[in-house]
């Protein structure tokens, strides 16, 4: 795998002098970012702990657009670890290396103080004609509609704590789309999986009525039936949007008990461009059972369990305070476990491809009388090309 | 003389009904002059404030009133970013999450990534012509076009934001060289200038755009066409959500 990754960048390397071109219609198109973050995290429970963390991230995103059907996309990250963080965990690797149906990462650097890892978390070959469009490879299928919570993301569920990174690992997949109209199409899309009860298989039918956007899927999804449906749209200046998704296992289905993970939503855009977005989640599988071990950036969630805990809400604020800078606040609040997680954030724009961003995630909780409190802050600086 | 004063009000009547259905048409051919029943365009825009400045550069297309699409081609950031409006409703496309997003129509009238311009004045919906009465206030000289001062007042039942826009149409070939902004307290908030008169595709349209808030010194967003085509052949079906993602 290691010399594939090497191959692929040697290869790939020298299209990075097309771009000078910058001919918008090039065939080959070549973009990416790098980011330095650096994090201090300070739990507390049993004794305060501070940890600090380094990490260099460069992301490269490689097109080439054949002709007017064809699409090669190939997109990749290289990522340096280093610092305490990496030394204080007993196993940084599984917070850091993944992979779907093939093996597409490597680790080139392991040693007790930095660790070293590339992953190709897109690589597909998409062909679309007229109203069809069929895409193989590593791909992101992100059927998600709201900003926090998306049941309907069968595939590849968000958590909207890992902030850095969004554009989320891909799935093997075939994805197969049929557009019927301006706002509505439907499509079908299946995970390759080892087995039938680790894969995901399923439709879901897009379209606009009243203004709105709905969605209805159908499908399996890691070992249950899955049904969902999803809306967004606009009553006045009011945005309503939600999701919701029932999930059944597929075996022994009349002595099994189901879940459902639903989530509805209300935005408003204030003249003065504060946008301001309030959302609850209701998690039936959750248990409240958070540990605190690790951070809930890293914390592993699927369409069918997006929370620890069962009740949640969110009422978060945005404001373009110059166009340089973005503040934003959010705050989380679960009343089953008492659980209060508060995200606050700052984006400055230091040039036209330079940002910076300072935020923090403090959360607090009392479970089992045990206080969980968890701080972390964040600051990155990320350079597109 | 009393005898023939109905007659004579009834003259003026007319004659000011003329003026104004004159100074409508001229509007009217202004802003048809610079839209078109279709275009495509390719777009700098270059927010300056004191200290600073921004540049975005865009490729759009637009039919008529009901369609527009916009794709960012920098900063890289935001490169395939891109805007679908059909009607009312408004979409984004964010290809680093491969997500189609929804966008309230109120966004419309706000700034436009944080420029000077909003929304609706990159659209340019024609409600200057049916929302506005307008009058002929006088003559000026502005790039050495002899120009109409026009006068637009709201309707009263109109939901624009302006109390009062003046511009200046060019006689001879219908170009909206200058407008000036007021607010319902009669303020000036915004002046646009147009300059820079070249000849794109047969047509003639200041390629350059400047739009200054009156009391924000230091502050304005320039608009350059580096490119635009008018009146091109554009289905309907291109302003879709698959092409929103697909058009380069």
């Amino acid at each position: 795998m290691k010399n594939v990754i090497r191959l692929l960048v040697l290869l790939l390397l020298p299209f990075s002098s097309l771009r000078a071109q910058d001919s918008s219609l090039s065939k080959w198109s070549f973009g990416g970012y790098v980011k330095d973050l650096r994090s201090i995290a300070i739990s507390s429970g049993n004794g305060s702990d501070m940890v600090v963390g380094n990490q260099i991230h460069n992301r490269l995103n490689i097109r080439f657009e054949a002709d007017s059907n064809w699409t090669f996309a190939l997109e990749l990250r290289n990522r340096l670890f280093y610092g305490e963080s990496i030394k204080a965990s007993p196993d940084p690797l599984a917070f850091i290396d993944y992979n779907d149906y093939f093996d597409l990462s490597t680790v080139w650097l392991k040693k007790p103080y930095a660790i070293g890892h590339s992953v190709v978390d897109r690589a597909y070959i998409d062909y679309h004609r007229g109203n069809f469009e069929a895409r193989i490879g590593r791909q992101r299928i992100n059927w998600g509609i709201s900003s926090f919570w998306n049941p309907n993301d069968l595939f590849n569920a968000f958590n909207f704590l890992d902030w850095d990174y969004e554009e989320r690992q891909g799935s093997d997949a075939i994805r197969l789309q049929y557009y019927s109209g301006f706002a509505s199409h439907v499509e079908l899309a299946a995970r390759m999986s080892r087995s039938l009860d680790s894969s995901v298989v399923a439709a879901l039918w897009r379209f606009n009525h009243w203004n709105f956007d709905w969605q209805l899927l159908a499908g399996i999804a890691r070992g249950d039936m899955a049904l969902g449906a999803g809306w967004t749209g606009y009553i006045g200046p009011v945005g309503l949007n939600g999701e919701a998704a029932y999930f059944h296992p597929y075996r022994n289905f009349p002595d099994s008990s189901g879940s459902l993970s639903l989530t509805a939503g209300l935005s408003y855009l204030f003249p003065s461009n504060l946008y301001i977005n309030y959302a609850f989640l209701y998690s039936s599988p959750g248990k409240n059972d958070f540990t605190g071990v690790s951070p809930l950036r890293f914390m592993d969630i699927s369409a069918k369990k997006l929370s620890p805990f069962k009740y949640n809400m969110i009422l978060q604020g945005m404001f373009p305070a110059t166009p340089l800078i973005n503040i934003n606040a959010g705050l989380l609040y679960s009343p089953g476990s008492n659980a209060f997680i508060f995200f606050p954030g700052i984006t400055f724009s230091l040039s036209d491809n330079m940002d910076f961003d300072l935020l923090g995630q403090f959360m607090t909780l009392k479970l089992n009388g045990l206080n969980i409190n968890q701080e972390i802050i964040y600051t990155r600086l990320k350079w597109s090309f | 003389m009393k005898k023939n004063l109905p007659l004579f009000c009834l003259f003026l009547l007319a004659s000011a009904f003329l003026q104004a259905q004159d100074a409508g048409e001229i509007v009217k051919k202004a802003l048809d002059n610079f839209r078109g029943k279709s275009s495509k365009s390719t777009i700098t825009m270059k927010i300056i404030r004191p200290g600073w400045s921004r540049e975005i550069r865009m490729k759009a297309w637009s039919k008529g009133d009901k369609y527009s699409l916009i794709k960012i081609l920098a900063p890289a950031r935001d490169k395939g970013v891109a805007y679908l409006k059909v009607g009312k409703e408004i979409w984004n496309w964010q290809p680093s999450i491969e997500r189609t997003i929804k966008l309230p129509p109120s966004m419309m009238g706000q700034s436009w990534m944080g420029s000077d311009f909003t929304n609706d004045d990159l659209v340019r919906e024609s409600s200057e012509v049916r929302d506005y009465t307008h009058r002929i206030i006088g003559s000026d000289t502005l790039q050495g076009r002899e120009c109409w001062k026009i006068e637009l007042i709201p309707k009263e039942d109109a939901a624009v934001v302006w109390g009062k826009i003046i511009m200046w149409i060019s006689k001879k070939d219908y170009l909206e060289l200058r407008a000036e902004f007021y607010d319902e307290d009669g303020t000036l908030v915004n002046i646009m200038k147009a300059s820079d008169i070249k000849n794109m595709h047969g047509r003639i349209i200041p390629v350059r755009l400047e739009m200054i808030p009156a009391d924000k010194p230091g502050q304005k967003t320039v608009i350059v066409y580096e490119d635009i085509v008018f009146d091109i052949p554009i289905p309907d079906s291109f302003f879709s959500l698959q092409n929103m993602k697909k058009v380069r």
